[in-house]
Parts: structure tokens; C-alpha cells; sequence
């Protein structure tokens, strides 16, 4: 009798192992929507602002653009209207399996076109200009921030090194330094070959354990004789290095059942989002023997 | 200082307050079989309305009026036989007793009546006691019988998750919750990641959990107090016992170093599942494809050994180590993740006289976890550690026979080594390390006097002094304790009781449940302790000599309460203190449970039902406050196991002296969790990817399912000539309920990788899972 328990109970452990993760109907609260803004200032550049609106979680998938507002940024008393512009998206085949590049991903979520506002004066390099930016929607609502721009930082060196294990790769190491008498943030960003392609390294960080001292980021062992290595040091403020970690952390409390529920930390008022700029200092390396 | 000496002042005087018309009977009782010592064993004179029970040491004290007439005495315990002592006492006498397990169950019927007499009558409240015996008979997870799992089984007591063995008392935290070990803090309670706990129940003789009404001599933590005592080590004869169960087997042995004189316990726990993994890595060595699985074990190792020196000596050196070790190799990694206690203690129990007993340790705990990592020639280790030493000293004194008063002082030197991490390259390119040690002391001071005002009034009064000192920092609380009973009749009491508790160190966890890598932080300049008022009443109801029935009503203030900023850094950091938030909280609820704990049907029925609330408005450790950091925008919040409906059902029904069958049926609500509500594309500083970032509004705002599931025993016992055996058979989940663990949404694609819509998912962790373990002992 016992034996025949005992394959009994197991034959239903066996059967029963499966299917432990399952689809459920949930019944969301009402979520109201909010517009939501991204602006990154860079010296040079033109102002390109993206201004969407927030949904509800399971609501579709499509992007919803916030159109006919009134975008001004203000900086030493001059008031730039940003104008609307839209761009097609390039028409890519995704019939076939696995041709998901980031346009394909791209376009389920915005259509065929991009949309943002976009104020053709370029940045300059003025790292005392305060920015002030406001919105208006067709609503009414007014989404207000500022920023500025903080200096660039340079990169001291970059180097490379093969593996111990695997004498054909190489990994590569980017060293700045610091300044101790300023909090700082910096956004590191590691890509194979040039500045389009997918970054293999892009992470935040601040200086609150190296105030002052040298940094020095290396990479995995990817990389072989002939590569190219662009290194990218990003010299953030604050208001940015908060909104990417509260993003970062926001996207990791949907994965985990073990991570703290994150908001979104935004530096303008009257919506979601980030009004910042930034810098940044960019190096080669060629990979050789 | 000043206190030491009130206590030796109090100490000389107590011969000058013995009282002429008393008389004193005291000793140990014990275990005619083992030599073990009886925790709670009842000691009763019915006919002059007097009684006690035995301390956590076995030992009692008994005074009867010096009257010239005969007094029968009786001593008794749940499982033995009782024994009658009728003399007619004329002086002070050490009576020790030895009582023979029994079979009887008229008598265990006895003998459950007086035990619940014992409670009625008690101003104890909010304490649950889990009888080893019924541990081991209730259906386990995988079969490793779980004392704390079974704590989760009473009212007010709830698990966070599925399967964990983490404890949330009366809505306080996990971290809430000390731990003792014959009388050692035990930091980290857990194995494998909080799904067993490291209390080996070979190893186990008594677990006790306050939940409200502390003794003072407790003090240090806010919610509850789990004081697990050790098995001594049988003094008579040696003897072995063990189990083969589907992931672990344990062996313990012990026996007499010198006769009635001095004995030893060693108990070993081990899992097995990584000899196996081991086997296929093997086998797939040359196949490319196969992903390696990691190596995981656990292990226990329990040790004690006691020395009687003499009538009124005793000496207990008791130990624990247990570690979980997790590693994964391939040709480029190889990553070790290991973590573990470590426990001491010294243990002198002197009797100086019938009216007072003597128990002082030197205690030693230790927590660790190790994350190392080489990756070519890069190495990377982050660690962190928490060391205590500690002294402690408490008498009990029964000065007339109406007092039973416990005093004592103890002290306790905290080391911290938090974030401890070391990066570096082995050509030496860089080498970073970071973290920092802190040291603290912690002591406190304590008297409490049990006072028997008359036939129906018991009042339990007294306080605990606790002090902290970090650098420079010095905080202390005045910690009153106070509880009563007052007998209505016979059959029923009414109670109730104030408790203020004062906890000095906290626990770094962002996750809302225990982790190996949480982090234990002193109070410092910036942190401040953490405190509870707990006020508590209720009725117990001695429905005949079968059932109590019991109901509390309780209330809960937390203060100083800490939670963290969203997306802080809490591993490598040297300003960790900067990371917390302060805010408050208070629970509030009731509990009902009916018992039964004689003849063939044992078991109880619990249900709570309980309210846990939260706010932290964004007080920063400077006290400033930044309503940025505000959980909740500042307004109160369920913590993730706050539970309005709690029922548990348990039952052992004992089918012959072969077979005996067990079911435990829990229903809860779910936990309150954060669902996102909203989301919204981000773009990203290049404006050509979208990431939709979900947006979390309200804190545990969202109820999962509910929680309910059926557990299944069953225990077949054999009599060999060698000794005795048995088969336990369980079935976990036995009607294979979904219960979610954790809900989450899923982008869904297509097969080019596209994304097509949003889905919400339901994870459980374990379906139906039958086992068998086969115990033994000879």
C-alpha cells in the first residue's frame, strides 16, 4: 500500500508541475492621464522636446502625442517657440522572423512617424544659462522646468587589455577623473563600432564613493584585434541621474516580486518627465596587437 | 552602576524578608528517560490554592504555608506520567524530580487541564507554544519539519510569502523579530533564500513566542520574541536518531559523558540536492549547449554539552553554525554566494537558595554573507557582517509566596561591517574597496515582579532600562512592562497588558521581505531607535478539561519606523544612513483560537483578523523633510503584509499507536502589493527607442488573490528490536491551488520580436508536492 502512495503522490506531483505561471483578467484602478515631457539640452545641437501622454497600463500599445501645444524655452531673455515636426519612420520588412531591429520595435508603439517639438537655434556652449522651459497644451495644462548645462568632463585615457582565458579578446578601460568639490553624475555609455550602433555598456552614476578620485570603467571581454570601441562619458545633473534611476527602478518593481515599487521622478511640475542637459567626451580605441 | 548595586543591596536583604510561616520547596524536574529538563512542567498544591511551573531551566520554586498539616504536591507535564509528593513540610526542601513518560490518556487528559488551569491563571498573553511533538507530525514543505513554519499556524502570525519562513507578528516587520537560541540572537533565521529555517528540529526542545505582555528580560526588538531552547543531551544512555527526507537528511547523537553528571548533544542537517546537480554537470561536461546548474546546499551543525557540578551547579556550553553556500562555474565565471550564523554561549546556573536562582552567559553570534565573483582577471567580493558579544546575568527570587520577582542586567558589544566590497584586476589596473565597520554597545536592565495580589488578581509589573552607544551617540528608553489577570470564575479570565520596546538596530532591506544580503545597521547620530507601544486584552475561557478557547484584542504604535528612498544604493554605500526615511505606523486587531489538545483529536482553530497601516512623509535622517522622498505622498499605506482575514486549521488525529493523521487548512487575505496603473513611453536622450516605463501610484494598494491551501500527513511508526522508526508522508498543497506569488505585466511579441500589447501574469511558487521522509532512533 504504501508504494502505490508513494507513486500515487508523486504521479501528481509530476502532473501537476507545470502551469505555475497563468494569464489573469485584473481590473486596474482608473488611471488619469498626464502629459509627459523629455527635453535633453546638448551644446550644438537643436532643441528637440518629445511631449506624449501617459495611459493606462493594458490601454493599447500606441504612443498618443500631445499635438498643438505651445512649447517656449527661455534663456537669457530670449523665448524660443519650438515648432512641430514629424519624421517617417524608414519602412523596414518584418514579415520575417527575427528581423526585429529598432525601427520594427520602434513602430508598434509610434506609428509611422515620430513626433516632437523642435527648436532649430542650436544649444550654446554657456554653461551659466539657465533654461526654462513651459508648455502648454491644448488643454490648458502647463508643464513647467529648468536646467542647465553643466561643462563637459574628460575622459583622462582610454585602454585595452586582453583576457587571461581567451587570448583573443580584449577588454577596454576608460578612466576620468572626478571633481571633489562638486556632487557629480555621469552617464557611461560602451558601443562596438560607431555611435548608431545599440550600446553594449549604458549605465548611471554618481560620485558619492569616488568624490574626487579617478574613475575607471571597464568593459566585458567582447571585443577583438581590429574593433573600434567608442567610449562615452556623459556629464549629467542630478534631476536627470534621479528620473533614469526611478525609470530603471520602476521597470525592475514590474519584474520582481522582491523589488520596492518606484515613482517616477520627474523634474517639472504639471506632468511626468526631464527637462536636463548635459555633455560629454567621447574617445576611440582601435583595438590592435 | 547604581542599579548593580540596588540588586546586591536587594540580594543581602533577602534572608531578612523570608518569611517564617512559608516554606520552600524548589528543584529541577526532568525527564526520568533523558535527564532533560522540563520547561513549563506545572508544580501544584491544590489544596492550599498554590502553584508554579518550571523556568526555561527546568527549575521551580514552591511556597506552601508552614501550617503542620500534610500537603499532597504534584508534578506534572504533557506527556509523562505525574507524580504526588504528600509529606507534611516543615522546611525549606530541594526536591528534584524525574517523571516516566506516559501512555495513559486519561491522565495526559489530566495533565492537559492543569496545563490549561496554568494559563487561565497566567498573566502571560500573546504567547504561542509550539509542542515539538506536533511539529513533527504536521505536514512539512519537502518534509523538513519547520518550528517557525509552524508558528505561522497561530493567530497574529503570518508568513510574507509563500513558503518562506520569515515571521510577521501583529503587523510589525520581518525585521522586527528576535531570534533566540538558549538564549543567543540569531540574525538571519533562514535557509535558502527564507523557504527553511535553520532551527533544526532534532536539535530543538522548546519554542516560545511572545507576541505581546514581554517579560522584561526581553527587550531589543519590537514585535515579537521567538526564544528557542536546545535539547541538552540525554544523560542516561546514548542514543541516535535521524531522517532520510527527499532533500536533506539529519543525524543527532547523544549520550552521558559521566552519568547523571554531565551529557552531549551534536545534531547535523545537511541537503542533498547538489550531490545530483553535480552528477548531471557531469554528464553534460561535452555538451555545448547545456547550461551548468549551480551548486546549492545548506547545512546545520547543532552542539551542546551540559555539566552538573554540583546540587546547586550547573554549566551549559551550547553552539550552532549553519551556512548556505551557493556556486556557479563555467570556463569564465566563478561566482560563490554564501551566507550563515554562527552561535555561542556559556551558560552558569546556580541555585544560591530555595528562593534564588542564578542564570549568567557569555554569548557570541555572528552573521555573514560573502558575494565573490572572478571574472579573468577581474575580482570583485562584497560582504557584510554583524558580531555580538554578550554578557548576561538575571535571577529569580520568590521572596514570600506571592511574589516571584526576575531581575538582572545585560550587555552587548555590536560590531557591524557594512558594504564591505573590494574590486580589483589581478595586473593590478584598478582596485577599488569601499564600506565601513561600526561598533556599538547595547545594555539594558530589567526587574519584573509576578505578584499573585489574591485568589483572583495577578498582576506582572516591571520595566527594562535599555541603553545604546554608537561613537559618540548615547540613546535610552524606559521600557515599562505591565500585565494582569483577573479570574472571573473557574473557567474563565480576563487579561491585559502594556508593553513599550525599544529596538536599537535595523534592518537594510529594500525588498519587503529577508535576503542573505540584507544589511543589519545600528542606530546612529542619524538613525534614530526604533520603538512600539502595544496595549493588549483579552478573554481565556476554559470551556472543560478538552478546550480553551482564547481571544485578544490589540493595538500597536510604531514610531520611528524606516523604509528607504526609492532607488537607493544600499550595497555599496558609505553614507548608507543618508538612504533611509522615518515614519510611523500602527496595527491594530483581534485574534480568536479554540484548542484541543488531548485525546485521539488535537489540534486548533485560529483566526485574526487585523488592520497594519503605515506613513512616512519624507522625514530625511537630518530631520529635515523633503516631501519628494514621501511613500504614498505622505498619506498611510498597508504594508505588503497587512491581512484583514487570517483562519487556520489544525488537526492531528491519532489513529492507533501506528498510525496518526494530519491536515492544516490555511486561508488568508492577500498581500497588499503595488500594481502599476499607468505607463508611459520614455525616449531616452537619443529619441529613437521607447521604453514603456510603468507608473506606480498608490503603495500596496492592490489585493492579490487570497491565500488558502490544504497540507496533508501522514505518520506510520514501526517498533523494531533496534529501536523505533517511522515513514512521514505529506502532501503539500494537497488540492494544488495557484497561489499567486507575485503578479507582473508582460510585454507580448510576435515571432519577429515586435511588441503586440500588455498582459497581466499570475506566478505561483509550488503546486501539489507530495514527499516521504523516514526518521529513526536507537
Amino acid at each position: 500500500m504504501l508504494r502505490n502512495t508513494f507513486f500515487l503522490l508523486l504521479g501528481i506531483a509530476l502532473l501537476s508541475g507545470c502551469k505555475l505561471e497563468q494569464e489573469i483578467d485584473l481590473n486596474l484602478p482608473y488611471y488619469e492621464s498626464q502629459a509627459a515631457v523629455e527635453c535633453y539640452l546638448q551644446p550644438g545641437q537643436p532643441i528637440v522636446l518629445s511631449l506624449v501622454r501617459s495611459v493606462g497600463y493594458l490601454d493599447n500599445l500606441k504612443v498618443i502625442y500631445e499635438r498643438g501645444a505651445t512649447v517656449v524655452i527661455r534663456h537669457n531673455g530670449i523665448s524660443d517657440t519650438l515648432s512641430s515636426f514629424a519624421f517617417a519612420l524608414p519602412e523596414i520588412d518584418t514579415s520575417a522572423a527575427g528581423n526585429a531591429n529598432a525601427f520594427a520595435i520602434l513602430r508598434p508603439f509610434v506609428g509611422d512617424s515620430l513626433f516632437f517639438y523642435i527648436g532649430l537655434t542650436p544649444v550654446s556652449e554657456d554653461y551659466s544659462t539657465l533654461y526654462e522651459l513651459e508648455v502648454t497644451t491644448r488643454s490648458g495644462e502647463k508643464i513647467t522646468a529648468s536646467t542647465r548645462i553643466l561643462p563637459p568632463v574628460p575622459i583622462d585615457t582610454t585602454e585595452y587589455a586582453p583576457s587571461q582565458q581567451r587570448d583573443s579578446l580584449y577588454y577596454v578601460l576608460t578612466k576620468f577623473t572626478d571633481d571633489g568639490t562638486t556632487a557629480n553624475y555621469y552617464r557611461f555609455m560602451i558601443q562596438k563600432g560607431n555611435i548608431n550602433s545599440n550600446p553594449d555598456n549604458d549605465f548611471a552614476l554618481d560620485d558619492q564613493n569616488l568624490n574626487g578620485q579617478q574613475f575607471i570603467l571597464g568593459t566585458n571581454f567582447d571585443y577583438k584585434v581590429g574593433d573600434t570601441v567608442v567610449s562615452t562619458v556623459y556629464h549629467i545633473n542630478e534631476d536627470y541621474y534621479r528620473f533614469r534611476s526611478s525609470v530603471d527602478a520602476s521597470i525592475q518593481a514590474n519584474a520582481s516580486p522582491f523589488a520596492q515599487p518606484a515613482r517616477i521622478r520627474s523634474n517639472v511640475t504639471g506632468g511626468i518627465g526631464i527637462f536636463t542637459g548635459f555633455t560629454f567626451d567621447r574617445r576611440q580605441t582601435v583595438i590592435q596587437n | 552602576m547604581r542599579h548593580i548595586f540596588v540588586y546586591f543591596s536587594f540580594l543581602c536583604l533577602a534572608p531578612s524578608l523570608f518569611s517564617q510561616n512559608t516554606i520552600i520547596l524548589s528543584g529541577y524536574i526532568k525527564s526520568a528517560e533523558t535527564g532533560e529538563a522540563l520547561i513549563g512542567a506545572t508544580v501544584t498544591a491544590q489544596a492550599v490554592g498554590k502553584g508554579t511551573y518550571t523556568n526555561e531551566y527546568g527549575f521551580y520554586s514552591l511556597s506552601l504555608p508552614n501550617s503542620g498539616d500534610s500537603i499532597a504536591v504534584k508534578y506534572s507535564y504533557v506527556g509523562f506520567a505525574a507524580q504526588l509528593k504528600k509529606a507534611i513540610w516543615k522546611e525549606n526542601v530541594r526536591m528534584d524530580i524525574q517523571l516516566e513518560v506516559a501512555d495513559a490518556t486519561l491522565e495526559t487528559v489530566e495533565i492537559t487541564a492543569e496545563g490549561f488551569q496554568q494559563r487561565l491563571k497566567s498573566t502571560e498573553m500573546g504567547i504561542e507554544r509550539i509542542s515539538m511533538q506536533d511539529a513533527k507530525l504536521l505536514p512539512a514543505l519537502f518534509g523538513e519539519v519547520d518550528i517557525i513554519k509552524t508558528l505561522q499556524l497561530k493567530p497574529g502570525v503570518s508568513s510574507g510569502s509563500e513558503g518562506s519562513s520569515g515571521i510577521y507578528v501583529r503587523g510589525g516587520g520581518p525585521d522586527q523579530n528576535l531570534f533566540l537560541l538558549d538564549g543567543t540572537t540569531v540574525y538571519n533565521p533562514s535557509h535558502l533564500f527564507g523557504f527553511f529555517s535553520t532551527f533544526n528540529s532534532d536539535a530543538v526542545k522548546d519554542v516560545k513566542l511572545y507576541k505581546a505582555g514581554f517579560p522584561a528580560q526581553y527587550g531589543g526588538f519590537l514585535s515579537s520574541v521567538v526564544d528557542v531552547r536546545m535539547n541538552e543531551g540525554n544523560s542516561n544512555k546514548f542514543h541516535v536518531k535521524g531522517g532520510l527526507g527527499l532533500i536533506a537528511s539529519r543525524l543527532t547523537f547523544e549520550g552521558p559523558i559521566a552519568k547523571n553528571k554531565a551529557s552531549f548533544l551534536i545534531s547535523g542537517r545537511r541537503t542533498y540536492v547538489d550531490v545530483f546537480t553535480r552528477l548531471i554537470n557531469e554528464a553534460n561536461a561535452d555538451n555545448k549547449a547545456f547550461n551548468p546548474i549551480p551548486d546549492y546546499y545548506f547545512s546545520d551543525l547543532n552542539g551542546k554539552v551540559n555539566w552538573t557540578i554540583s546540587d546547586k551547579d550547573q554549566i551549559f556550553l551550547s553552539g550552532y553554525t549553519g551556512r548556505d553556500r551557493f556556486t556557479f562555474r563555467n570556463q569564465d565565471i566563478r561566482f560563490n554566494f554564501d551566507w550563515g550564523n554562527t552561535t555561542g554561549s556559556l551558560r552558569w546556573n546556580h541555585i544560591f537558595n530555595s528562593r534564588l536562582f542564578l542564570n549568567s552567559s557569555l554569548g557570541f553570534t555572528k552573521y555573514d554573507y560573502t558575494i565573490k565573483n572572478k571574472f579573468d582577471i577581474f575580482e570583485f567580493e562584497l560582504g557584510s557582517s554583524i558580531r555580538d558579544y554578550a554578557l548576561k546575568t538575571e535571577f529569580s527570587y520568590l521572596p514570600s509566596a506571592n511574589h516571584y520577582i526576575r531581575f538582572g542586567a545585560s550587555a552587548i558589544y555590536h560590531k557591524f561591517g557594512v558594504g564591505r566590497v573590494n574590486v580589483g584586476s589581478s595586473d593590478s589596473t584598478f582596485n577599488f574597496s569601499a564600506g565601513n565597520d561600526y561598533f556599538a554597545t547595547e545594555m539594558g536592565v530589567f526587574a519584573g515582579d509576578e505578584w499573585t495580589v489574591n485568589d483572583k488578581i495577578k498582576v506582572n509589573g516591571g520595566f527594562r532600562w535599555s541603553g545604546f552607544v554608537q561613537e559618540n551617540t548615547f540613546y535610552n528608553n524606559f521600557e515599562p512592562r505591565l500585565a494582569a489577570n483577573i479570574t472571573l470564575s473557574k473557567s474563565v479570565s480576563l487579561k491585559a497588558s502594556y508593553a513599550r520596546m525599544a529596538q536599537y538596530l535595523h534592518l537594510v532591506s529594500s525588498s519587503g521581505t529577508t535576503l542573505p544580503t540584507d544589511v543589519w545597521y545600528p542606530s546612529t547620530k542619524l538613525v534614530r531607535p526604533q520603538k512600539s507601544d502595544q496595549l493588549s486584552t483579552g478573554v481565556t475561557w476554559l470551556l472543560n478539561k478538552n478546550w480553551l478557547f482564547s481571544t485578544e484584542v490589540y493595538y500597536k504604535w510604531l514610531h520611528n519606523q524606516i523604509d528607504f528612498k526609492d532607488g537607493a544604493n544600499l550595497f555599496v554605500n558609505d553614507n548608507l544612513d543618508k538612504e533611509f526615511v522615518f515614519g510611523s505606523g500602527y496595527t491594530y486587531g483581534s485574534e480568536f483560537y479554540l484548542e484541543k489538545q488531548s485525546g485521539r483529536l488535537t489540534g486548533w482553530i485560529g483566526y485574526t483578523l487585523s488592520w497594519s497601516w503605515r506613513r512616512f512623509i519624507g522625514q530625511q535622517a537630518d530631520g529635515t523633510i523633503d516631501p519628494l522622498l514621501a511613500i504614498n505622498d505622505g498619506a498611510l499605506f498597508h504594508p505588503r503584509n497587512d491581512r484583514r482575514h487570517d483562519v487556520t486549521v489544525v488537526g492531528i488525529y491519532q489513529m492507533s499507536k501506528r498510525l496518526s493523521l494530519s491536515a492544516s487548512w490555511q486561508y488568508r487575505t492577500g498581500n497588499a502589493v503595488s500594481l502599476a496603473v499607468g505607463r508611459v513611453p520614455v525616449f531616452g536622450p537619443e529619441l529613437v527607442f521607447v521604453q514603456p516605463v510603468p507608473i506606480f501610484l498608490d503603495r500596496n494598494s492592490y489585493r492579490m488573490p487570497a491565500y488558502h491551501k490544504l497540507d496533508l500527513g501522514f505518520v506510520i511508526r514501526f517498533f523494531p528490536k533496534w529501536g523505533a522508526s517511522d515513514l512521514t508522508i505529506s502532501a503539500y498543497n494537497a488540492y494544488n491551488r495557484r497561489n499567486p506569488y507575485f503578479l507582473y505585466f508582460e510585454t507580448v511579441t510576435n515571432d519577429s520580436g515586435v511588441p503586440t500589447n500588455f498582459k497581466a501574469k499570475q506566478v505561483a511558487l509550488f503546486p501539489i508536492i507530495p514527499s516521504v521522509t523516514y526518521n529513526f532512533s536507537f
